[in-house]
């Protein structure tokens, strides 16, 4: 749980399946890289056509999808699943992962993939599809011109709340500040230093991805008067408590928060107004891939706009294809958390990554803000 | 019969304070009665064993006076006080364990001193009595070892002073040579009683050797079963057994049951079974006369054997040796008599070459050696 | 058997194969999965600022350095106070557990009580904190209680409290089967042998049950001490927002995107020679209470 980006620790489909699923991640998370080490069944040398090895996040293993795909290619398909970039990069870096041809980073550890040549770059003439991307997509900041990512689906942070509490509803960031002695031990933020200071950097009109110490530590002194009322720092777990009404706000990503307000209609999804944080998860080839050829089956399959509609409806995830945009229901098309309003993506960044110096001082006054 | 062989439970008003007294005392374990009725006056500064078999009782006895177990019913007085409530830590007993029960986490000095210490006596007062206690049981110089670095006998001796440091008014022993090799054993009897005679205190000590209690005690309790069969001093107890039990426990003895068949002043003629008939001094059996069942015992010491008739005895008869055990000091007979009875024969060695198996041969006793005793034998 | 006794002989002109076989299985596993850990995580956490997939720098004890600064020194002193007081709870619940189990409980009734007691070990510790959060948070089941008895309800969850509950409840379970284990070894004679010599039922225990005891109540309260300071779901799970402890510090720094993996080696050493100080410890006062009990048996 102490994950940088675990966006996407569950899918919660309903919620008695989410309970189970909730603990078998959260056991993944827990037992760390011991667990995810325990996968490695594969050899490197296993370059048999017909197998294609994938590692991918824990709720992207969606089976009717896979199947259909080994139908109709007749390569089977091999899960490997990581809570975590940095456990993903980790296992790649450590000479574990020589088996997969296909890799499911988001957008800050594309960036950082290619900056140590860990990527396949992409031939674009081997893709079908990419005309597809909504705008936002087709060059976006952390690969110029999908060099050597496909995105494939997206998300937001947000505040989950009961819309019926007689604090009122909030707007933007500040409302936590502004009724932090009415809200004292009733909020959650997410355990990520990262969505947390950068939240705060928002509200006070910087950039997630500043390397400013200066606006970092006044992000910090902002946070701190915060603290005390704050409940817990939690991604996941949190969810039994705002459904019972003991947490009244919760930061929150968006797949999270969208299977809650299915359960609980009182509790709403905001993106706040200042902006908010926005992920992608990509495809990507990692540079010892051993089936290339199977690799750009996948991404042309996962490119199709019934494909990726039906999967990211299922998985309460936006979707970057436009076409497959068209085939959803208006319901999920008009619904602003998962596809926000144009002002409001435009005030939003891509968490990207920071310099080492910047990295030290997180670690250090996330380090303070945790103990104290 | 009690009233004159039994002189341990007569009030000697004339002799020592008694120290410890049961009255009555029942201990039921499980719905079975451990001690039954039990009566008994241990005087000041006595040596005080309880004989008896595995099971007896005796060692649960000495654990209701210790306090280790509560009477189901009955009065446990020590010097007086009814120590019945009162719970084992505040009696004026201390006990020597046969397990010994040193604690091996503590030093032999430690150990001894441990009684000394829960009553918070000044240290330096402690130190010397442990020494004294120490010199008394010869420990010293081994006071920094650990119990486990001690032999058998040392840590008996550890025991031992752990017990006399306090001073109680009453020392109570369980078996406390039992686990010793035989040389160790005698040995130690012998300091046993050096130290009961130094120290002056009651020694009540629990013990299944016959030999140990009657050399080392002023008096004896027999048990059986629960309930006491004879107190007396050994030598009431050897020579005039209240009990076909006791006769058959203490020393070797020749049990015969029969009837007494008739009464000649202070003699009785009684009838065994095999059909002998033996004159016995009558003690106070002169009741007995008819068809009750009694039993006579004769020790093996008192029968005179020869291989010719004699008549200095009262009783008189021949038979053939069977089986003879060479004791070295005695020689064992037993001998087949013709009524059918078979009697042992302790005789000193003479070195009588005769004497052999079959050999027929006459056995002489006077009635005087022989015992009357109630109901037959078991 | 017979097959066991042939394979023996032929083994036995090479008198020193067999403890090998015997060993050998375990020494591997030791060496693969411990020694060798150990000694990579000794090497990384000497290179100052090692960060993965940067060029390296020369050694130097810069890392051990950074552990000293408040900031991490407080996160430190905060996991060994955290640890140091769930076992003496654990402690102070778990020896009348033990002991009445050992030494008072129907002697028919000890092995279900003792399984009854440890069963919630079959369980995920994940499981078990997260049942936690259901009975500590604000509408759970303690407040409910509270409020049924007409008390005013607390706030349980995301406190300090919670994490000292949640730990205690871990590892209780092992300090009760340790100490059990001891007790139940205690020779009752020498308890009679204290009560005769005027020792009250206190002193007896203090000065016979605590002592004969004492090498269990260490290993036990080591066990717990250092199972306290590794756990990673209790705090973070119960703790709030205020749950950072050593092993999640250590995690950080490894995938955290700091990727600090030279301070978090470092950290990682700190932790593995405190524990190993402590276990080195704890053999070498359990090997003379061992050397003395073998004397007297």
């Amino acid at each position: 749980m102490p994950l940088q980006y675990p966006r996407h620790s569950h899918p919660w489909s309903s919620l008695s399946y989410g309970r189970r699923r909730f603990l078998r991640a959260s056991t993944a998370a827990l037992t760390g890289l011991a667990l995810t080490n325990c996968h490695s069944n594969l050899t490197p040398g296993s370059s048999d056509q017909k197998r294609l090895y994938i590692y991918t996040w824990a709720n992207y293993t969606d089976p009717q999808i896979t199947k259909l795909f080994t139908q109709r290619t007749g390569i089977q398909v091999i899960f490997d699943v990581f809570d975590s970039n940095e456990v993903m990069l980790t296992k790649l870096q450590s000479g574990g992962g020589n088996a997969y041809s296909i890799l499911y980073p988001s957008d800050y550890m594309v960036a950082q993939m290619v900056k140590l040549g860990m990527l396949t770059p992409i031939d674009p003439d081997r893709v079908k599809g990419l005309q597809n991307l909504r705008s936002r997509w087709i060059n976006p900041p952390y690969d110029r011109h999908n060099g050597h990512s496909i995105p494939f689906s997206t998300g937001t942070t947000g505040l989950l709340y009961h819309a019926d509490s007689a604090i009122g509803q909030p707007q933007d960031w500040d409302f936590l500040w502004d009724h932090r002695q009415a809200l004292s031990r009733r909020i959650t933020l997410i355990d990520d230093m990262r969505e947390v200071v950068g939240a705060t950097l928002k509200s006070l009109g910087y950039s997630y991805n500043t390397n400013d110490a200066t606006q970092i530590k006044a992000a910090y002194s902002k946070l701190q008067e915060l603290k005390p009322h704050i409940a817990a720092f939690k991604t996941n777990g949190f969810e039994d408590e705002i459904l019972s009404g003991d947490l009244t706000i919760a930061m929150a990503y968006s797949m999270d928060a969208m299977p809650l307000i299915r359960a609980n209609p009182r509790l709403q999804y905001l993106i706040p107004r200042s902006g908010t944080s926005i992920w992608t998860d990509t495809l990507a080839i990692p540079a010892s891939a051993p089936n290339l050829e199977a690799a750009y089956q996948w991404i042309n399959f996962m490119l199709e706009p019934e494909v990726a509609a039906g999967m990211t409806e299922r998985l309460s995830l936006g979707t970057v294809n436009q076409a497959a945009l068209d085939r959803l229901s208006g319901e999920i098309r008009n619904n602003q958390s998962l596809y926000p309003k144009a002002e409001i993506l435009a005030n939003s960044e891509t968490i990207q990554p920071l310099t080492p110096a910047t990295n030290d001082l997180f670690d250090r006054l996330w380090t303070a803000m945790t103990t104290s | 019969m009690t009233e004159t062989v039994n002189p341990g439970t007569t009030s000697s008003p004339g002799l020592a304070a008694i120290d410890v007294e049961l009255k009555q005392v029942v201990k039921i374990f499980n719905q079975e009665p451990a001690v039954s009725d039990l009566n008994l006056q241990v005087r000041q500064g006595e040596f005080f064993s309880i004989l008896g078999p595995s099971g007896c009782g005796k060692t649960t006895t000495l654990r209701l006076i210790a306090g280790f177990e509560r009477p189901s019913s009955g009065q446990i007085l020590i010097q007086g006080i009814n120590m019945v409530s009162r719970p084992a830590y505040r009696r004026p007993v201390n006990t020597v364990f046969q397990s010994y029960a040193l604690f091996d986490h503590l030093t032999v000095a430690d150990n001894i001193a441990f009684g000394l210490n829960i009553q918070r006596l000044p240290r330096s007062q402690v130190r010397d009595r442990v020494s004294e206690a120490l010199r008394l049981v010869r420990m010293e110089g081994l006071s920094d070892r650990r119990p486990a670095q001690l032999s058998g006998g040392q840590q008996q001796r550890v025991a031992l002073a752990r017990a006399l440091v306090n001073r109680p008014a009453v020392m109570l022993l369980d078996e406390p040579l039992g686990a010793l090799d035989l040389k160790l054993r005698k040995q130690m009897q012998l300091e046993l009683a050096n130290l009961h005679r130094q120290l002056g205190i009651t020694f009540i000590m629990v013990t299944h050797d016959q030999e140990e209690a009657l050399c080392l005690s002023d008096r004896i309790a027999v048990m059986n079963r629960g309930h006491l069969e004879q107190v007396g001093t050994p030598q009431q107890i050897y020579d005039h057994p209240a009990s076909a039990f006791v006769a058959d426990f203490i020393g070797d003895t020749n049990l015969l049951s029969g009837s007494i068949d008739s009464r000649q002043g202070a003699y009785v003629q009684v009838v065994t079974a095999a059909g002998l008939k033996i004159w016995v001094a009558a003690n106070d059996g002169a009741g007995l006369v008819g068809p009750t069942a009694i039993a006579v015992s004769i020790r093996p010491e008192k029968i005179h054997l020869s291989l010719v008739p004699f008549d200095q005895s009262d009783n008189l008869c021949s038979g053939h040796i069977r089986r003879g055990i060479y004791l070295g000091s005695h020689v064992h007979w037993e001998v087949s008599l013709l009524s059918g009875e078979t009697l042992r024969v302790l005789e000193p060695n003479r070195g009588n070459s005769e004497l052999a198996v079959n050999t027929p041969v006459y056995l002489g006793w006077q009635a005087d050696d022989c015992r009357l005793l109630q109901g037959p034998v078991l | 058997m017979a097959i066991i006794d042939t394979l023996r002989d032929r083994l036995r002109p090479a008198g020193w194969l067999w403890p090998l076989t015997l060993l050998g299985p375990a020494g591997l596993w030791l060496l693969l999965l411990l020694i060798i850990p150990s000694i990579l995580i000794l090497d990384i956490s000497l290179i100052p600022g090692l960060r993965l997939g940067q060029p390296q720098t020369g050694y130097g004890p810069g890392n051990y350095i950074q552990i000293l600064e408040p900031v991490y020194l407080a996160v430190m002193v905060r996991s060994l106070g955290f640890a140091l007081e769930t076992t003496l709870l654990c402690l102070a619940l778990g020896f009348p557990v033990a002991y009445w189990l050992a030494l008072r409980a129907p002697r028919r009734w000890r092995n279900l009580l003792l399984v009854a007691f440890i069963l919630p070990l079959w369980t995920s510790s994940l499981l078990r904190a997260y049942a936690w959060v259901t009975i500590l948070r604000p509408s759970g089941l303690l407040n409910e209680l509270l409020t049924s008895l007409r008390l005013p309800p607390q706030a349980w969850l995301n406190t300090p409290m919670a994490v000292l509950i949640g730990l205690t409840y871990s590892f209780l379970p092992y300090m009760v089967l340790i100490l059990y284990a001891s007790l139940e070894k205690l020779d009752l004679r020498l308890l009679e042998a204290a009560a005769d010599l005027g020792a009250t039922p206190r002193q007896q225990f203090w000065r016979v049950t605590v002592p004969k005891t004492s090498p269990g109540i260490a290993a036990s309260c080591l066990l717990v001490f250092i199972a306290c300071l590794g756990d990673f779901a209790v705090p973070t799970l119960l703790g709030g927002a205020s749950s950072m402890n050593i092993s999640r510090l250590i995690y950080n720094q490894f995938l955290g995107p700091t990727r600090a993996w030279g301070f978090g080696s470092a950290l990682s050493m700190v932790l593995i020679l405190s524990v190993s100080l402590a276990i080195v410890l704890l053999l070498k006062y359990g090997n003379f209470t061992l050397r003395k009990a073998s004397h007297t048996q």
